[in-house]
């Protein structure tokens, strides 16, 4: 009797683990892909920071261990263009991933958690995702020769093995680039490390903390958060008259005179390490930029609301300390493992 | 025994895994969906962003080129007495149609006579962080340093101040200043189908009563300011209605 009760409770205890095992919800994960079945990918998870949005993939583009090697190689071959250029010679690591100084009379706008970025460019030219901007990196700017690519034994069988093809295209070149550039992300500046309460800062540097993000120094509205950019457009003063096509921003793509002026919020991630700011590179040191901000702030007929302060139209009329204080701040979006993570190297 | 209790482990394990999304069964007669859509217009035109052609009560002209802001704690009346109360948010962007939609997937049918609903976030969902972390609620914080939590509202634009135009931002947020508002309604919830209720936000009334607003003297800054924020969200109780 004992032992016939003995094998029902077990029997019973076998059925309900089954059953709630099958019960799991569905595995994060996703399948081994299913396009070339000889050559199976490894499925890979992309680091998530804590209190960083949600990251959009898409369906047809999911990570992979071997898709994103690939996407670093490309990255740092100058195949993709015609002329010696990689991605990586006007985007550089040490520098954040752009390149001190101009190019073509512009500042370069860093590669960093781009992952995030719905619009591209300082004049907003290319929007969606990853996938279409680093397309038009390949099939517009670069003009990758396909030809060259195709000849590639080693890319042909790289793509092959990665996306199934058996022709290479600017697609396919531009979804790998897609999966490397989404693995690039910044989470781990000395400003990280205090919010995560690993690191302390110092006083001067919380001082500046409250003043970025507080109404005093207001930059908060447009360099949200741990993105510290809010992916929009705005004029921050820098004119108030536009004679050069190239101080016209979001108009030279809408066409629409409300968008006189406006450009994208660039990443302050690393902003420290460069020497030309705002989108024509008017400001050499970030003295000159807060020092625009504190006083020279200029009116026009775009200028964005959160600008337009009582008392404070020209500026925030910080004193020298504070400027100072708020600079310090800034130098801890300076994210050293960023700019050295291996990963994110030349191959 | 042991049939026993295998039957009611398998039962409750069956019931336990059922999925618990918000969705009406179709079996279930009383209960139907409701889609309430939000048109924005300035008295009774459909607004026509960075225009500045628009007077408030004060006698301002002003223009709008940014509206967002959360709805919540949507409340469905009938003869004064609440029949539903819906705790979801609802991050509103005037500028885009799709985001001024709210889905309640599931209501009892049947007939309501007025909506109560809160603009901003009662202090238990105004939480740093609380949110669902998409882009938009991002760009929604309140700054920890200010109180935490996120905008309720962001209303900005541009005014002409004489023959000037400077712009003006108001922004509401911090908890406790969320904007309790309603309208009368005719509104029938029919049953195993999704009913729409089409709503429009007067942006005028957010200037006009019970405490006129006025760019010139009461100022064009409201964040941080909580005398602006009182007037703003004051005057916000009324600035829905029915479309018929």
């Amino acid at each position: 009797m004992i032992k016939k009760l003995i094998v029902q409770v077990i029997c019973t205890l076998i059925c309900f683990i089954a059953l709630l095992v099958s019960c799991k919800p569905d595995s994060p994960d996703y399948p081994l892909n299913t396009e070339n079945p000889a050559n199976p990918l490894t499925p890979y998870s992309i680091y998530h920071p804590a209190r960083f949005p949600e990251m959009k993939i898409p369906d047809d583009n999911k990570p992979y261990k071997e898709r994103i090697e690939l996407g670093r190689m490309l990255y740092y071959d100058p195949i993709l263009s015609n002329d010696g250029r990689a991605c990586a010679n006007c985007h550089l690591q040490s520098y954040g991933f752009t390149v001190p100084g101009m190019v073509n009379g512009m500042p370069v706008l860093s590669h960093v958690n781009m992952a995030w970025y719905n619009n591209f460019m300082w004049n907003g030219s290319k929007k969606g995702g990853l996938e279409d901007v680093m397309q038009f990196e390949t099939r517009e700017f670069f003009a990758t020769d396909l030809n060259k690519m195709n000849n590639s034994t080693t890319y042909k069988e790289l793509f092959k093995k990665c996306y199934n093809v058996d022709y290479i295209t600017h697609k396919e070149i531009g979804y790998a680039l897609a999966q490397f550039t989404r693995t690039m992300i910044s989470d781990g500046s000395k400003y990280d490390r205090y919010i995560k309460g690993i690191e302390d800062m110092s006083y001067d540097e919380k001082k500046g903390a409250e003043l970025f993000f507080s109404e005093k120094g207001d930059c908060f509205h447009c360099h949200v958060t741990l993105l510290t950019t809010d992916n929009s457009f705005h004029n921050n003063g820098l004119d108030s008259i536009y004679t050069s096509d190239k101080d016209k921003g979001l108009f030279m793509v809408t066409g629409d005179a409300k968008d006189l002026g406006k450009f994208r919020t660039p990443n302050l991630r690393n902003v420290a390490l460069r020497n030309s700011y705002m989108h024509d590179g008017r400001f050499k040191t970030l003295e000159e930029v807060v020092e625009f901000y504190n006083s020279k702030v200029r009116k026009s007929a775009t200028l964005d609301p959160v600008m337009t302060k009582p008392g404070k139209e020209n500026g925030l009329q910080l004193n020298a300390y504070e400027q100072k204080q708020l600079i310090a701040f800034l130098k801890t979006l300076t994210d050293s493992a960023f700019i050295t993570n291996p990963n994110f190297s030349k191959p | 025994m042991g049939k026993v209790i295998l039957l009611v482990l398998c039962f409750y394990t069956i019931v336990g895994c059922s999925h618990r999304d918000i969705s009406y069964s179709p079996a279930i007669s009383s209960y139907g969906g409701l889609s309430i859509i939000i048109n924005h217009s300035v008295n009774n035109q459909l607004l026509l962003w960075d225009s500045i052609k628009y007077h408030n009560e004060a006698g301002n002209v002003y223009s709008i080129s940014k509206l967002q802001y959360y709805i919540s704690n949507i409340r469905l009346y009938k003869n004064n007495n609440i029949v539903q109360q819906n705790d979801s948010a609802y991050y509103i962007d005037a500028k885009h149609q799709y985001s001024s939609v709210m889905l309640i997937p599931t209501l009892l049918a049947g007939v309501y006579d007025s909506v109560a609903l809160t603009i901003g976030l009662l202090p238990f969902q105004n939480i740093s962080y609380g949110l669902p972390a998409t882009i938009e609620n991002t760009n929604m914080g309140w700054p920890d340093a200010m109180g935490g939590g996120y905008h309720f509202l962001k209303l900005e634009g541009h005014w002409k101040d004489a023959a000037v135009v400077n712009g003006f931002a108001l922004h509401v947020g911090k908890s406790g200043f969320h904007c309790e508002a309603g309208f009368a309604c005719n509104l029938d919830v029919r049953a195993n189908q999704i009913t729409n209720l089409n709503i429009m936000m007067n942006i005028n009334e957010w200037f006009r009563k019970p405490a006129e607003y006025d760019f010139s003297s009461d100022g064009v800054y409201s964040m941080g300011n909580e005398v602006l924020m009182r007037k703003i969200i004051v005057n916000g109780q009324d600035v829905f209605s029915q479309i018929h």
